[in-house]
């Protein structure tokens, strides 16, 4: 018999072999140990003969929530694997860092119980306190404070939407923000352009699988978060002969695997971007009856305004426009709706104006941004981007460039979307099989709405809507915590007392730590909520420590992000916190403060204890059979994405189509045009922020941190050894700095180097290599604690213990974000991020 | 007819790196889960039993080819012929297995290996060591065993790093099933000389395809 992995997996799995070896084939005991005899980090129960049991759960590391099955006995995780639902295994996959979890479950920096600062704001000194008193000085304090002098951040984590629904709907908090405008806004301000909605990356589906071509600029699937099952599919696609191309600052495991890479500078992928959309326009390499059919590109346009000729409501799609378009059968005006032919190019005169169609127009913009333009910016021959436009468009429409996920965040990057959907547009690829397709996901019921818990809902105005009014545009209504931040600082609208923070580092994570850290210094209540010690837990009044994802089932069901396919997954619990312990999940302490704050519905908030009855009316609202999805931990709902250029209905534009020239956009901001500006309507060059400040001088670079394949954004995991010693394995346990530039500034591999950035100074040490562009210094995000670093005195009621915070870590890598402004952020693309786009001088330590 | 021997094959094109099987042969080798005490020796991914790395003339490869170092599971291991007390040894199942129960921690195997396969921890450990003679010990040179202690009865078995990687890019079965589902696209590291290894590669692939 021919094997495979995928039939030897499937059979063991049914024949049960898989779930039972790690506990029937453990290892026998020898006689004599051998090595010294040293404390070990932790230890568990004296061992006893005990069940193998497999529980159902997910990742919760990143926000992909990959359902993953953990095999353990009393206490101890004997395996770690992805779960399937046994027929689209294409669709399902974890990484390593789950694998990660034995250990997590011992970590040193755990917060055991709640604590209650014992100090100064700051001074990283706690002392335990009762859950009861916990929670009674938290309800006593929101009873103290209006609910608009709230704001509530939440980041992810098993159960980021109860407490955001919590807060929101039933506490009244208007403030309730999660942290993508230090991610991937930049991505959705782009989308609005062209589809006319803020579509976040979960938005889109890159096929993978079935694509010939893909260019990766600013993404890497391989080591990036929210990756594993685009992992998997990107593997399958290599596998049936997808060839990639990349962009890159650094050479990796993605251009390992490339077949053909470019070290670029950094944020200067817009450039070659443009010079490749520049050679499809060029040379009509684009799909001419896709344009017509699906995107506005036959608009007849005034030129000297502008304006569309005329609008009118679509006959065809109630409430979408149609417009004049010149049909190239009779040469006449038509609205788009009755023409057979629609031009794509040319002009003609009405009423004496000129006016041309959309593409056109979108030709002329770029006609400067030729790959020769490029390559002075990029360094990439003109001749290769040449060729990687006719690539794509020779594989069109199995051929795109990746639409991203997390942010590249430099000053260039929402532009740098924009043009590469339009990019994607001109190939056909959006919604076409082997192109980028997308997403479906089903909408789970809320816990609260499951159980009927109904509170007043916000009481006031968000901030974000003073921000709108005050220099702000495109904000993602629910992702502002930089402008949150802002708003403490400046006491804009309002003051602002408290800030309540679930499973958010904002120190860490927001540009402008010291910022960060004058802004919750500035309020009278702090309250972390989190598994571990971080940057930010350090300023905490009140901690209430959380149990890891592993070890406390959930009342909601989840669905994985980005498979477009509709995951549903069960999380159950499959460890014990270790003993003495204190720590609850989020569910629980939103049920105990609903039951001092909204004493009548007590009887319903101690509903959200019962996760089973929960699922099983989740799943039925979405016509799922809960006793598969509960026997298998999760089913898959669809059967492909949406393969369908316009999502299968009328998109969110005023004409419903892909705009290649926004209409609302050209009506808001044509005083834009020809400026390097977010809200040119056409396609520009925007420097990265680096740039803007003249050439890098010999002891200058951009810092730049990366999503490395072990760590992640729930910070929890720099404070593994095994993440550590994968760093170090990967020598990236510091700063790495280029040859050229170390040996000009005398510094040698190991050695301290100071960073200077404009909002603060680091140290770290320097790894040389010839593995990076010239004009970065690089490391994983967050490996550098700044002045976070230090120790944290607990009074535990067993004792007072001491805990040393990154004592690996120290003074090893960048956090791009200590050595940043908050005021540096881009306004007018919701407020967000340019963490990677800041220049340092770097002298030695 | 003879035994049947067990085989590897990686295939580095689905391989993304994401040291799932590096992790989970640590958890399962080195942190010492079955005596209940978690420990993760410093610099623990450098002894793990296996782990990324790009190589290139030094095995065979021309330019920097990620492959996995771990114990190639040679037919003519070097590390055999070398040891001097017979701990080295070849299973029947064709596992090149050490005993440590018979290892005076001589390094022979450790300078004689071409593939730089084995390691050794010198710092002390907490708690006692694994499974009886194969388990991670301080101060005794350490290798992939293919997981042989999960084996029970006749038959195949699962490795920790078969069942970590969600990405397929490991397989492990008898011999004539392994190179059959190569297709005939894998290749022996350093095959020159002449060690015949039961772990197969298939190198990432480049270019039109």
């Amino acid at each position: 018999m021919k094997i495979t992995r995928r039939n030897f997996l499937k059979a063991a799995i049914a024949s049960g072999l898989i779930a039972s070896i790690p506990g029937e084939a453990l290892h026998t005991p020898i006689e004599k140990p051998r090595g010294k005899q040293v404390q070990a980090i932790y230890s568990l129960q004296p061992r006893k003969e005990a069940k193998v049991r497999t529980y159902r759960s997910a990742c919760f590391i990143c926000g992909q929530k990959c359902p993953i099955r953990i095999v353990a006995r009393q206490g101890q995780v004997l395996t770690v694997m992805y779960n399937t639902d046994g027929v689209n295994d294409t669709q399902y996959a974890c990484c390593g860092r789950p694998h990660t979890i034995f250990e997590a479950h011992t970590l040193k920096e755990r917060i055991r119980a709640p604590l209650a600062r014992d100090g100064e704001r700051g001074s990283g000194s706690f002392k335990e306190i009762s859950w009861s008193e916990a929670l009674d000085t938290l309800a006593s304090w929101i009873r103290e404070v209006d609910p608009g002098e709230v704001i509530v951040f939440s980041h992810q984590g098993c159960e980021a939407g109860i407490v955001k629904e919590f807060f929101k709907e039933i506490v009244g908090v208007p403030n309730v923000t999660k942290h993508c405008d230090t991610c991937h806004t930049a991505i959705d301000y782009a989308s609005w352009w062209l589809f006319g909605k803020l579509i976040g990356p979960g938005g889109f589906r890159p096929d993978y699988e079935n694509a010939k071509l893909v260019v990766f600029m600013g993404r890497n699937p391989v080591e990036g978060i929210v990756a594993a099952p685009w992992t998997k599919m990107f593997a399958e696609g290599r596998r049936r002969g997808m060839r990639i191309i990349v962009f890159d600052v650094r050479r990796s495991r993605l251009t390992s695997l490339a077949d053909k890479y470019y070290l670029i500078p950094p944020g200067t992928d817009l450039a070659a971007a443009l010079a490749i959309l520049h050679v499809i326009l060029r040379n009509s390499l684009y799909d001419e009856d896709y344009l017509r059919r699906y995107t506005n590109a036959p608009m007849l346009v005034y030129t000297d305004t502008l304006e569309p000729v005329e609008l009118a409501d679509n006959p065809r799609i109630e409430g979408k426009k149609t417009y004049k378009v010149l049909d190239e059968t009779d040469g006449t005006i038509k609205w788009k709706t009755e023409a057979i032919q629609p031009a794509l190019l040319g002009e003609i005169v009405i009423g004496g104006r000129m006016a041309k169609p959309a593409l056109q127009l979108l030709k002329e913009a770029i006609s400067s941004y030729t790959p020769s333009w490029a390559e002075e910016i990029t360094g990439v021959p003109a001749g290769e981007l040449e060729w990687v436009a006719r690539s794509l468009a020779y594989e069109a429409p199995r051929a795109f460039i990746d639409p991203g996920y997390k942010g590249t965040r430099y000053r260039s990057e929402g532009m740098l979307f924009r043009v590469i959907h339009l990019i994607n547009t001109m190939l056909g690829s959006i919604g076409a099989r082997g192109g980028v397709a997308w997403n479906k996901k089903p909408k789970i019921k809320s816990p609260f709405k499951v159980l009927g818990i109904e509170g007043p809902g916000p009481q006031g105005e968000p901030l974000y809507k003073y921000w709108e009014e005050n220099g702000a545009a495109f904000v993602n209504h629910k992702c502002y915590s930089m402008l949150a931040i802002k708003s403490i600082l400046e006491e804009r609208p309002r003051r602002y007392r408290m800030a309540i923070i679930f499973n958010q580092n904002l120190v860490a994570h927001v540009q402008g730590s010291s910022d960060v850290i004058r802004a919750l210094k500035k309020l009278d209540y702090v309250v972390v909520m989190d598994t571990v010690f971080s940057e930010t837990a350090v300023y905490a009044d009140l901690i209430l420590p959380l149990p890891m994802f592993f070890e406390a089932s959930s009342p909601t069901l989840f669905t994985p992000s980005k498979t477009g396919r509709g995951q549903l997954v069960v999380v159950e619990k499959a460890l014990e916190p270790p003993p003495g312990y204190e720590v609850r999940s989020a569910w629980w302490i939103v049920k105990e403060l609903g039951k001092r704050l909204d004493p009548g519905n007590s009887t319903l908030y101690e509903m959200l204890g019962e996760h089973e009855y929960i699922w099983r009316k989740q799943a039925e609202d979405l016509g799922v059979d809960p006793e598969e999805l509960l026997d298998k931990g999760v089913v898959t709902l669809y059967k492909a994405p949406i393969y369908h250029p316009l999502k299968g209905k009328a998109l969110y534009t005023a004409t419903g189509e892909i705009e290649i020239l926004n209409v609302e956009g050209l009506s808001l901001y044509r005083g834009e045009v020809g400026k390097p500006s977010s809200f040119n309507p056409f396609p520009a060059w925007i420097p990265p922020a680096w740039m803007s400040q003249g050439p890098l001088g010999d002891g200058e670079a951009v810092a730049v941190d990366i999503c490395h394949r072990m760590t992640a954004t729930n910070m929890w995991i720099r404070y593994t050894r095994l993440t550590y010693s994968t760093l170090k394995w990967d020598r990236m346990d510091g700063v790495l700095i280029h040859r050229s530039k170390a040996e000009k500034l005398g510094i040698k591999d190991g050695d301290t180097i100071v960073l200077e950035g404009p909002g603060g100074t680091l140290k770290a040490k320097a790894r040389i290599t010839e593995d990076i562009h010239p004009a970065v210094v690089l490391s994983p995000h967050a490996t550098n604690p700044g002045p976070a670093e230090g120790w944290i005195t607990v009074r535990y009621r067993s004792g007072e213990e001491r805990i040393r915070l990154f004592h690996r870590t120290s003074g090893m890598g960048i956090n791009t974000n200590m050595l940043h402004r908050l005021n540096d952020l881009v306004m007018e693309e919701g407020g967000r991020a340019i963490q990677n786009d800041v220049r340092v001088r770097i002298r030695r330590g | 007819m003879g035994r049947r021997r067990v085989m590897m094959l990686i295939d580095m094109n689905s391989c993304v790196g994401c040291m799932a099987c590096v992790v989970a042969c640590i958890r399962e080798n080195i942190a010492r889960q079955n005596r209940g005490d978690v420990e993760i020796p410093e610099d623990a991914v450098y002894h793990a039993r296996t782990k990324p790395e790009y190589a290139g003339m030094e095995l065979g490869l021309t330019g920097d080819i990620p492959i996995f170092i771990q114990c190639q599971h040679c037919d003519n291991p070097p590390c055999e012929m070398v040891c001097p007390t017979g701990a080295t040894y070849i299973d029947e199942d064709g596992v090149v297995a050490l005993d440590h129960g018979k290892c005076v921690g001589c390094r022979a195997c450790i300078a004689a290996c071409p593939y730089g396969a084995r390691t050794i921890y010198r710092r002390p450990l907490a708690g006692e060591p694994l499974s009886g003679g194969e388990g991670f010990q301080p101060g005794y040179p350490d290798k992939c065993t293919f997981c042989r202690h999960r084996k029970r009865g006749e038959g195949l078995w699962t490795p920790a790093c078969i069942e970590a990687c969600a990405f397929g890019a490991r397989l492990f079965g008898y011999e004539e099933d392994v190179i059959e589902s190569s297709e005939g696209r894998a290749v022996r590291l350093l095959e020159a000389l002449g060690t015949e290894p039961k772990v197969l590669y298939i190198l990432p692939v480049k270019g039109r395809r």
